[in-house]
Protein backbone atom coordinates (compact mmCIF):
# COMPACT_ATOMS: atom_id res chain seq x y z
CA UNK A 1 0.00 0.00 0.00
CA UNK A 2 1.40 3.61 -0.74
CA UNK A 3 1.66 5.80 1.93
CA UNK A 4 2.96 8.98 -0.03
CA UNK A 5 1.24 12.11 0.96
CA UNK A 6 1.62 14.63 -1.70
CA UNK A 7 2.30 18.19 -0.77
CA UNK A 8 1.48 19.70 -3.32
CA UNK A 9 -0.58 19.50 -6.74
CA UNK A 10 0.90 17.63 -9.54
CA UNK A 11 -0.98 19.65 -11.99
CA UNK A 12 -1.78 22.85 -12.69
CA UNK A 13 -5.27 23.14 -13.60
CA UNK A 14 -5.03 27.03 -13.33
CA UNK A 15 -3.50 27.62 -16.92
CA UNK A 16 -6.29 29.86 -18.75
CA UNK A 17 -7.03 27.22 -21.42
CA UNK A 18 -8.67 24.96 -18.55
CA UNK A 19 -8.99 21.17 -18.92
CA UNK A 20 -11.12 18.52 -20.79
CA UNK A 21 -12.93 16.04 -18.55
CA UNK A 22 -14.84 12.77 -20.50
CA UNK A 23 -16.94 11.71 -17.58
CA UNK A 24 -19.19 13.73 -15.38
CA UNK A 25 -22.35 12.08 -14.30
CA UNK A 26 -25.57 13.98 -14.48
CA UNK A 27 -28.29 13.01 -12.61
CA UNK A 28 -32.12 13.33 -12.85
CA UNK A 29 -32.47 14.95 -9.49
CA UNK A 30 -36.05 12.85 -8.78
CA UNK A 31 -34.83 9.50 -10.89
CA UNK A 32 -37.37 8.62 -13.18
CA UNK A 33 -39.67 10.91 -12.10
CA UNK A 34 -37.58 14.39 -13.65
CA UNK A 35 -38.09 12.37 -16.89
CA UNK A 36 -41.49 12.14 -16.73
CA UNK A 37 -42.26 15.31 -18.66
CA UNK A 38 -40.04 13.65 -21.25
CA UNK A 39 -41.98 10.68 -22.22
CA UNK A 40 -45.37 10.00 -23.78
CA UNK A 41 -48.42 9.94 -21.83
CA UNK A 42 -48.61 5.50 -23.42
CA UNK A 43 -45.09 5.29 -21.08
CA UNK A 44 -45.94 7.44 -17.71
CA UNK A 45 -49.15 5.06 -17.11
CA UNK A 46 -46.83 2.55 -18.03
CA UNK A 47 -44.12 3.18 -15.28
CA UNK A 48 -46.77 4.06 -12.87
CA UNK A 49 -48.34 0.61 -13.41
CA UNK A 50 -45.22 -1.19 -13.77
CA UNK A 51 -42.26 0.49 -12.32
CA UNK A 52 -38.79 0.76 -13.26
CA UNK A 53 -37.82 -1.41 -16.39
CA UNK A 54 -34.38 -2.63 -15.79
CA UNK A 55 -34.07 -6.05 -14.32
CA UNK A 56 -31.50 -5.89 -12.04
CA UNK A 57 -32.53 -8.11 -8.67
CA UNK A 58 -33.40 -5.52 -6.17
CA UNK A 59 -36.13 -2.08 -6.68
CA UNK A 60 -34.16 0.26 -5.43
CA UNK A 61 -30.63 -0.02 -5.78
CA UNK A 62 -28.07 -2.09 -7.99
CA UNK A 63 -27.28 -5.93 -8.23
CA UNK A 64 -23.90 -5.13 -6.13
CA UNK A 65 -25.01 -2.39 -3.83
CA UNK A 66 -22.10 0.33 -3.30
CA UNK A 67 -20.44 0.59 -0.55
CA UNK A 68 -21.42 4.56 -0.76
CA UNK A 69 -24.77 5.80 -0.93
CA UNK A 70 -25.88 6.96 -4.60
CA UNK A 71 -21.95 5.56 -5.69
CA UNK A 72 -21.54 8.90 -4.59
CA UNK A 73 -19.05 11.65 -2.60
CA UNK A 74 -20.65 12.53 0.53
CA UNK A 75 -20.46 16.00 -0.13
CA UNK A 76 -21.89 15.75 -3.58
CA UNK A 77 -25.34 15.39 -2.31
CA UNK A 78 -27.69 18.67 -2.83
CA UNK A 79 -29.50 20.55 0.27
CA UNK A 80 -32.62 20.73 -1.96
CA UNK A 81 -32.56 16.46 -1.67
CA UNK A 82 -31.83 15.57 -5.22
CA UNK A 83 -29.31 13.11 -6.22
CA UNK A 84 -25.29 13.79 -6.23
CA UNK A 85 -24.68 14.68 -9.88
CA UNK A 86 -28.24 16.27 -10.63
CA UNK A 87 -27.24 20.29 -8.93
CA UNK A 88 -25.49 21.92 -11.50
CA UNK A 89 -24.55 24.81 -9.20
CA UNK A 90 -23.23 22.38 -6.94
CA UNK A 91 -21.23 20.63 -10.05
CA UNK A 92 -20.07 24.22 -10.74
CA UNK A 93 -18.50 24.91 -7.22
CA UNK A 94 -17.18 21.86 -7.10
CA UNK A 95 -15.64 20.57 -10.00
CA UNK A 96 -16.03 22.77 -13.31
CA UNK A 97 -15.25 26.06 -11.44
CA UNK A 98 -12.68 24.97 -8.67
CA UNK A 99 -10.73 23.08 -10.79
CA UNK A 100 -10.85 24.95 -14.49
CA UNK A 101 -12.47 22.75 -16.53
CA UNK A 102 -13.24 23.89 -20.02
CA UNK A 103 -15.54 21.37 -21.56
CA UNK A 104 -17.06 18.10 -19.64
CA UNK A 105 -18.80 15.43 -21.31
CA UNK A 106 -21.60 14.34 -19.69
CA UNK A 107 -22.12 10.06 -19.62
CA UNK A 108 -25.91 9.61 -17.90
CA UNK A 109 -26.30 6.14 -16.93
CA UNK A 110 -28.77 3.80 -15.67
CA UNK A 111 -31.91 4.82 -17.62
CA UNK A 112 -33.85 2.87 -20.23
CA UNK A 113 -30.41 1.84 -21.97
CA UNK A 114 -30.28 -1.60 -19.92
CA UNK A 115 -34.60 -2.30 -20.22
CA UNK A 116 -36.01 -5.79 -21.14
CA UNK A 117 -38.68 -3.95 -22.79
CA UNK A 118 -36.61 -2.03 -25.39
CA UNK A 119 -39.92 -0.25 -26.34
CA UNK A 120 -39.82 1.51 -23.30
CA UNK A 121 -35.91 1.82 -22.80
CA UNK A 122 -36.19 3.72 -26.20
CA UNK A 123 -38.44 5.91 -24.87
CA UNK A 124 -36.17 6.58 -21.55
CA UNK A 125 -33.00 7.17 -23.51
CA UNK A 126 -34.59 9.52 -25.76
CA UNK A 127 -36.08 11.20 -22.24
CA UNK A 128 -32.52 11.14 -21.27
CA UNK A 129 -31.42 12.87 -24.42
CA UNK A 130 -33.63 15.95 -23.92
CA UNK A 131 -33.53 16.25 -20.40
CA UNK A 132 -29.17 16.22 -20.25
CA UNK A 133 -29.69 19.02 -22.65
CA UNK A 134 -32.49 21.23 -20.87
CA UNK A 135 -31.70 20.19 -17.28
CA UNK A 136 -27.38 20.50 -17.89
CA UNK A 137 -26.12 21.58 -21.76
CA UNK A 138 -27.72 24.60 -22.35
CA UNK A 139 -27.39 25.89 -18.74
CA UNK A 140 -23.96 26.25 -18.98
CA UNK A 141 -22.04 26.18 -22.16
CA UNK A 142 -18.78 23.91 -20.33
CA UNK A 143 -21.13 20.36 -20.85
CA UNK A 144 -21.50 18.48 -24.04
CA UNK A 145 -23.89 15.71 -23.93
CA UNK A 146 -24.11 12.45 -25.19
CA UNK A 147 -26.29 10.34 -27.30
CA UNK A 148 -27.40 7.59 -24.83
CA UNK A 149 -29.29 4.27 -27.09
CA UNK A 150 -31.14 1.53 -26.31
CA UNK A 151 -28.18 -0.92 -27.76
CA UNK A 152 -30.43 -3.68 -27.96
CA UNK A 153 -33.02 -2.32 -30.36
CA UNK A 154 -30.80 -1.39 -33.41
CA UNK A 155 -33.75 0.32 -35.60
CA UNK A 156 -34.37 2.05 -32.71
CA UNK A 157 -30.61 3.40 -31.96
CA UNK A 158 -29.94 3.84 -35.80
CA UNK A 159 -32.72 6.07 -35.74
CA UNK A 160 -32.24 8.17 -31.69
CA UNK A 161 -28.87 8.67 -33.21
CA UNK A 162 -29.52 10.31 -36.77
CA UNK A 163 -32.08 12.31 -34.79
CA UNK A 164 -29.38 13.49 -32.54
CA UNK A 165 -26.22 13.53 -34.83
CA UNK A 166 -26.60 16.69 -36.30
CA UNK A 167 -26.79 18.65 -33.13
CA UNK A 168 -23.15 19.62 -31.75
CA UNK A 169 -24.66 20.20 -28.12
CA UNK A 170 -23.67 16.39 -28.44
CA UNK A 171 -20.10 14.85 -28.05
CA UNK A 172 -20.51 10.79 -28.68
CA UNK A 173 -22.98 7.85 -28.72
CA UNK A 174 -22.47 6.45 -25.47
CA UNK A 175 -23.91 2.57 -24.09
CA UNK A 176 -22.85 0.20 -21.18
CA UNK A 177 -20.31 -2.36 -21.13
CA UNK A 178 -22.91 -4.98 -19.75
CA UNK A 179 -25.11 -5.68 -22.67
CA UNK A 180 -26.40 -9.15 -24.26
CA UNK A 181 -23.71 -9.39 -26.39
CA UNK A 182 -19.86 -8.71 -27.28
CA UNK A 183 -20.62 -5.13 -29.65
CA UNK A 184 -18.47 -6.51 -32.53
CA UNK A 185 -21.47 -9.24 -32.78
CA UNK A 186 -23.56 -8.06 -36.34
CA UNK A 187 -26.68 -7.08 -34.68
CA UNK A 188 -25.18 -3.63 -33.65
CA UNK A 189 -22.77 -3.22 -36.39
CA UNK A 190 -25.97 -0.67 -38.08
CA UNK A 191 -24.84 1.52 -35.31
CA UNK A 192 -21.13 1.50 -35.47
CA UNK A 193 -22.35 2.35 -39.41
CA UNK A 194 -24.68 5.21 -38.50
CA UNK A 195 -22.41 7.18 -35.45
CA UNK A 196 -19.70 6.70 -37.92
CA UNK A 197 -21.45 8.48 -40.99
CA UNK A 198 -21.69 11.19 -38.41
CA UNK A 199 -17.69 11.54 -37.35
CA UNK A 200 -19.09 10.11 -33.64
CA UNK A 201 -17.11 8.10 -31.20
CA UNK A 202 -18.57 5.33 -29.47
CA UNK A 203 -18.27 5.50 -25.64
CA UNK A 204 -18.42 2.43 -23.85
CA UNK A 205 -18.70 3.24 -19.93
CA UNK A 206 -18.49 0.49 -17.57
CA UNK A 207 -21.52 -0.74 -15.65
CA UNK A 208 -25.18 -1.55 -16.28
CA UNK A 209 -27.73 -3.26 -13.68
CA UNK A 210 -27.70 -6.60 -15.65
CA UNK A 211 -25.47 -8.58 -17.44
CA UNK A 212 -23.24 -10.99 -16.20
CA UNK A 213 -20.03 -9.46 -14.42
CA UNK A 214 -17.75 -12.24 -15.03
CA UNK A 215 -17.54 -15.33 -17.55
CA UNK A 216 -16.96 -17.32 -14.05
CA UNK A 217 -19.82 -16.59 -12.25
CA UNK A 218 -21.92 -13.94 -9.77
CA UNK A 219 -19.66 -12.27 -7.46
CA UNK A 220 -20.83 -11.52 -4.24
CA UNK A 221 -19.41 -8.12 -3.04
CA UNK A 222 -18.88 -4.80 -4.79
CA UNK A 223 -15.12 -4.80 -4.46
CA UNK A 224 -15.20 -8.09 -7.09
CA UNK A 225 -17.20 -5.91 -9.31
CA UNK A 226 -15.57 -2.93 -9.45
CA UNK A 227 -12.70 -5.28 -10.73
CA UNK A 228 -14.43 -7.06 -13.05
CA UNK A 229 -15.82 -4.68 -14.76
CA UNK A 230 -12.47 -4.27 -16.59
CA UNK A 231 -13.32 -7.26 -17.94
CA UNK A 232 -16.15 -6.31 -19.80
CA UNK A 233 -14.58 -3.55 -21.06
CA UNK A 234 -11.49 -6.06 -22.55
CA UNK A 235 -14.34 -8.56 -24.26
CA UNK A 236 -15.76 -5.33 -26.29
CA UNK A 237 -12.62 -4.10 -27.43
CA UNK A 238 -11.98 -8.02 -28.45
CA UNK A 239 -14.76 -8.66 -30.31
CA UNK A 240 -14.53 -5.55 -32.42
CA UNK A 241 -11.54 -6.40 -33.29
CA UNK A 242 -11.27 -9.74 -34.17
CA UNK A 243 -15.20 -9.38 -35.66
CA UNK A 244 -14.00 -6.75 -37.90
CA UNK A 245 -15.82 -3.89 -36.98
CA UNK A 246 -12.59 -1.28 -37.07
CA UNK A 247 -11.82 -2.84 -40.43
CA UNK A 248 -15.33 -2.26 -41.66
CA UNK A 249 -15.82 1.26 -39.92
CA UNK A 250 -12.05 2.62 -40.28
CA UNK A 251 -12.96 6.13 -38.93
CA UNK A 252 -15.00 4.90 -35.92
CA UNK A 253 -12.96 5.56 -32.81
CA UNK A 254 -14.29 4.30 -29.20
CA UNK A 255 -13.88 5.66 -26.04
CA UNK A 256 -13.03 3.36 -23.22
CA UNK A 257 -14.63 4.61 -20.31
CA UNK A 258 -13.25 3.87 -16.65
CA UNK A 259 -12.39 0.45 -17.82
CA UNK A 260 -8.51 1.02 -17.23
CA UNK A 261 -5.51 1.51 -19.16
CA UNK A 262 -2.47 -0.48 -18.75
CA UNK A 263 -3.82 -3.70 -19.51
CA UNK A 264 -4.14 -3.14 -23.40
CA UNK A 265 -0.13 -3.13 -23.34
CA UNK A 266 -0.17 -7.23 -22.56
CA UNK A 267 -3.72 -7.82 -24.64
CA UNK A 268 -2.32 -6.42 -27.78
CA UNK A 269 0.69 -8.44 -27.22
CA UNK A 270 -1.06 -11.61 -26.57
CA UNK A 271 -3.76 -10.80 -29.57
CA UNK A 272 -0.55 -10.39 -31.84
CA UNK A 273 0.62 -13.31 -30.89
CA UNK A 274 -2.07 -15.49 -31.23
CA UNK A 275 -3.26 -13.34 -34.42
CA UNK A 276 0.17 -14.66 -36.35
CA UNK A 277 -0.77 -18.42 -35.63
CA UNK A 278 -4.61 -18.13 -36.03
CA UNK A 279 -5.44 -14.87 -38.47
CA UNK A 280 -6.90 -17.30 -40.67
CA UNK A 281 -9.23 -18.08 -38.01
CA UNK A 282 -10.33 -14.16 -38.48
CA UNK A 283 -10.03 -13.00 -42.12
CA UNK A 284 -12.20 -9.90 -41.47
CA UNK A 285 -9.04 -8.58 -39.78
CA UNK A 286 -5.84 -7.74 -42.29
CA UNK A 287 -3.52 -6.61 -40.01
CA UNK A 288 -2.71 -6.96 -36.60
CA UNK A 289 -4.74 -6.72 -34.13
CA UNK A 290 -2.73 -4.09 -32.16
CA UNK A 291 -2.66 -1.62 -35.05
CA UNK A 292 -6.37 -1.67 -34.75
CA UNK A 293 -6.65 -1.34 -31.23
CA UNK A 294 -3.34 1.47 -31.73
CA UNK A 295 -5.52 3.40 -33.88
CA UNK A 296 -9.60 2.79 -32.88
CA UNK A 297 -9.34 2.93 -28.95
CA UNK A 298 -9.11 5.36 -26.39
CA UNK A 299 -8.88 5.33 -22.77
CA UNK A 300 -10.41 7.99 -19.84
CA UNK A 301 -8.11 8.16 -16.96
CA UNK A 302 -10.20 7.65 -13.70
CA UNK A 303 -9.64 5.60 -12.01
CA UNK A 304 -6.14 5.92 -12.41
CA UNK A 305 -3.88 2.84 -12.40
CA UNK A 306 -1.52 3.45 -9.19
CA UNK A 307 2.06 1.20 -9.36
CA UNK A 308 3.46 0.57 -6.07
CA UNK A 309 5.99 2.84 -7.62
CA UNK A 310 4.20 5.92 -8.94
CA UNK A 311 6.71 7.04 -11.06
CA UNK A 312 6.20 3.61 -13.07
CA UNK A 313 3.33 5.07 -14.75
CA UNK A 314 5.06 7.22 -17.97
CA UNK A 315 6.40 4.30 -18.70
CA UNK A 316 3.77 1.97 -19.47
CA UNK A 317 1.55 4.55 -20.95
CA UNK A 318 4.38 5.66 -23.22
CA UNK A 319 3.65 2.28 -24.45
CA UNK A 320 -0.22 2.47 -24.14
CA UNK A 321 0.45 5.46 -26.75
CA UNK A 322 -0.22 9.33 -25.17
CA UNK A 323 -2.51 10.19 -27.73
CA UNK A 324 -4.44 7.17 -26.46
CA UNK A 325 -5.29 8.82 -22.77
CA UNK A 326 -8.01 10.96 -21.70
CA UNK A 327 -8.34 12.44 -18.32
CA UNK A 328 -11.69 11.41 -16.50
CA UNK A 329 -12.52 12.70 -13.29
CA UNK A 330 -16.24 10.48 -12.61
CA UNK A 331 -17.79 13.05 -10.63
CA UNK A 332 -19.68 12.91 -8.30
CA UNK A 333 -18.59 9.35 -7.98
CA UNK A 334 -16.97 8.34 -4.91
CA UNK A 335 -14.26 7.10 -6.71
CA UNK A 336 -13.80 11.03 -8.15
CA UNK A 337 -10.24 11.50 -9.45
CA UNK A 338 -8.95 15.14 -8.57
CA UNK A 339 -6.95 16.38 -11.44
CA UNK A 340 -4.76 18.46 -9.41
CA UNK A 341 -3.48 15.23 -7.33
CA UNK A 342 -4.86 12.08 -9.78
CA UNK A 343 -1.55 11.36 -11.29
CA UNK A 344 1.35 10.23 -8.51
CA UNK A 345 4.40 11.42 -10.67
CA UNK A 346 6.20 13.83 -12.49
CA UNK A 347 4.73 13.56 -15.84
CA UNK A 348 5.99 16.04 -18.61
CA UNK A 349 3.79 19.23 -19.43
CA UNK A 350 3.81 18.07 -23.07
CA UNK A 351 2.54 14.84 -22.36
CA UNK A 352 0.01 16.23 -19.40
CA UNK A 353 -1.73 18.53 -21.85
CA UNK A 354 -2.67 16.16 -23.98
CA UNK A 355 -3.81 13.69 -21.12
CA UNK A 356 -5.87 16.82 -20.24
CA UNK A 357 -7.16 18.65 -23.04
CA UNK A 358 -5.60 18.10 -26.49
CA UNK A 359 -6.54 13.95 -26.78
CA UNK A 360 -10.28 14.84 -25.93
CA UNK A 361 -10.85 18.18 -28.40
CA UNK A 362 -9.09 15.61 -30.94
CA UNK A 363 -11.49 12.61 -30.28
CA UNK A 364 -14.57 14.40 -29.57
CA UNK A 365 -13.98 16.94 -32.53
CA UNK A 366 -14.54 20.28 -30.15
CA UNK B 1 -4.30 -6.19 -9.04
CA UNK B 2 -2.94 -2.12 -8.83
CA UNK B 3 -6.79 -1.61 -8.91
CA UNK B 4 -8.03 -3.79 -7.48
CA UNK B 5 -5.93 -2.49 -4.41
CA UNK B 6 -6.71 1.38 -4.81
CA UNK B 7 -10.63 0.10 -4.94
CA UNK B 8 -9.97 -1.99 -1.47
CA UNK B 9 -8.55 1.20 -0.12
CA UNK B 10 -11.48 2.92 -0.78
CA UNK B 11 -14.22 0.13 -0.12
CA UNK B 12 -12.14 -2.42 2.01
CA UNK B 13 -14.61 -2.14 4.98
CA UNK B 14 -17.13 -4.13 2.71
CA UNK B 15 -15.11 -7.03 3.16
CA UNK B 16 -13.25 -6.67 6.62
CA UNK B 17 -12.04 -9.91 6.93
CA UNK B 18 -9.33 -9.14 4.40
CA UNK B 19 -6.85 -8.21 5.74
CA UNK B 20 -4.41 -7.78 3.38
CA UNK B 21 -4.07 -6.29 -0.08
CA UNK B 22 -4.65 -8.49 -3.26
CA UNK B 23 -1.11 -7.76 -4.32
CA UNK B 24 0.57 -8.85 -1.24
CA UNK B 25 -2.21 -12.18 -1.10
CA UNK B 26 -0.51 -13.12 -4.72
CA UNK B 27 2.79 -12.25 -3.79
CA UNK B 28 2.40 -14.46 -1.07
CA UNK B 29 0.55 -17.22 -2.29
CA UNK B 30 -0.93 -16.95 -6.21
CA UNK B 31 1.79 -18.71 -8.61
CA UNK B 32 1.24 -18.01 -12.52
CA UNK B 33 2.87 -20.22 -14.94
CA UNK B 34 4.98 -18.48 -17.74
CA UNK B 35 3.76 -19.78 -21.51
CA UNK B 36 2.61 -17.96 -23.42
CA UNK B 37 4.31 -14.81 -21.90
CA UNK B 38 2.53 -11.71 -22.42
CA UNK B 39 5.37 -9.47 -20.96
CA UNK B 40 7.65 -7.25 -22.84
CA UNK B 41 10.62 -8.25 -24.65
CA UNK B 42 14.22 -8.76 -23.54
CA UNK B 43 15.68 -4.84 -22.75
CA UNK B 44 15.05 -2.57 -19.66
CA UNK B 45 10.72 -2.80 -19.80
CA UNK B 46 11.14 -6.62 -18.87
CA UNK B 47 13.45 -5.71 -16.35
CA UNK B 48 10.97 -3.15 -14.91
CA UNK B 49 8.21 -5.79 -15.76
CA UNK B 50 10.10 -8.44 -13.37
CA UNK B 51 10.57 -5.31 -10.40
CA UNK B 52 6.76 -5.05 -10.14
CA UNK B 53 6.04 -8.36 -9.71
CA UNK B 54 7.89 -7.64 -6.98
CA UNK B 55 8.84 -11.24 -6.05
CA UNK B 56 10.96 -13.80 -7.73
CA UNK B 57 8.87 -16.53 -6.84
CA UNK B 58 5.34 -16.14 -8.55
CA UNK B 59 6.45 -17.46 -11.84
CA UNK B 60 6.58 -21.51 -12.38
CA UNK B 61 7.90 -22.10 -15.80
CA UNK B 62 5.60 -24.42 -18.41
CA UNK B 63 5.86 -25.57 -21.82
CA UNK B 64 1.81 -26.20 -22.62
CA UNK B 65 3.10 -29.59 -24.22
CA UNK B 66 1.50 -31.15 -26.37
CA UNK B 67 -1.16 -28.18 -27.53
CA UNK B 68 -0.46 -26.02 -30.72
CA UNK B 69 0.91 -23.29 -28.32
CA UNK B 70 3.74 -25.25 -27.48
CA UNK B 71 7.22 -23.49 -28.05
CA UNK B 72 9.72 -25.57 -26.42
CA UNK B 73 12.52 -24.00 -24.62
CA UNK B 74 11.65 -20.86 -26.23
CA UNK B 75 8.51 -20.24 -23.38
CA UNK B 76 11.19 -19.04 -21.53
CA UNK B 77 11.46 -15.38 -22.48
CA UNK B 78 14.73 -14.07 -23.82
CA UNK B 79 16.79 -11.86 -21.64
CA UNK B 80 15.68 -13.02 -18.37
CA UNK B 81 18.24 -12.82 -15.72
CA UNK B 82 19.95 -15.67 -15.03
CA UNK B 83 19.18 -16.53 -11.66
CA UNK B 84 15.25 -15.35 -12.02
CA UNK B 85 16.04 -18.25 -14.83
CA UNK B 86 16.84 -20.73 -12.42
CA UNK B 87 14.40 -19.65 -9.88
CA UNK B 88 11.54 -20.19 -12.34
CA UNK B 89 12.48 -23.37 -14.16
CA UNK B 90 13.58 -25.20 -10.81
CA UNK B 91 13.83 -23.63 -8.03
CA UNK B 92 9.68 -22.03 -7.55
CA UNK B 93 8.16 -25.30 -8.96
CA UNK B 94 9.65 -27.07 -6.33
CA UNK B 95 8.37 -25.00 -3.67
CA UNK B 96 5.16 -24.98 -4.67
CA UNK B 97 5.04 -29.19 -5.00
CA UNK B 98 7.13 -30.08 -2.33
CA UNK B 99 5.90 -33.70 -3.28
CA UNK B 100 8.41 -33.89 -6.39
CA UNK B 101 11.46 -33.22 -4.33
CA UNK B 102 10.84 -37.27 -3.70
CA UNK B 103 11.45 -37.77 -7.17
CA UNK B 104 14.45 -36.00 -7.28
CA UNK B 105 16.09 -37.56 -4.45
Amino acid sequence: MSTDTLERPRVDTTTQAGIVDSDIHPEPGRGAETLKPYIAQRWRDHQDLYGDPHNGPYATTYGFPRYMPGTARRDSWPEDGGLPGSDLHLMRKQHLDRNNVALGILQPLGFGALARNVDFGSALVSAVNEWQIDAFVDQEPRLRGSIVIMQEDTVASVAEIRRRAHDRRYAQVVLSSLISEPLGRRRYWPIFEEAASHGLPIGIHVGGPTGARTAGGWPAYYNEEHLSLVASIQTHLMSLVLEGVCEEFPSLRFMLIEGGIIWSISLKKRLDRLWRTMGSEVPRMKRPPSEYISECFYYSTQPIEEPENPGDLPALFEQVGWDRILYASDYPHWDYDDPKYAFKCEIPDDKMSKIMRTNALGLFRL
Amino acid sequence: MWRSTKTWRGIGGEVPWTKHSAIAEVRDRVRLTLQPFDGPDAGAELERFIEQLGSDEILLFSSDYPHWQFEGEDAMPAGLDPDLARKIAWDNPLRVYPRIKETLA
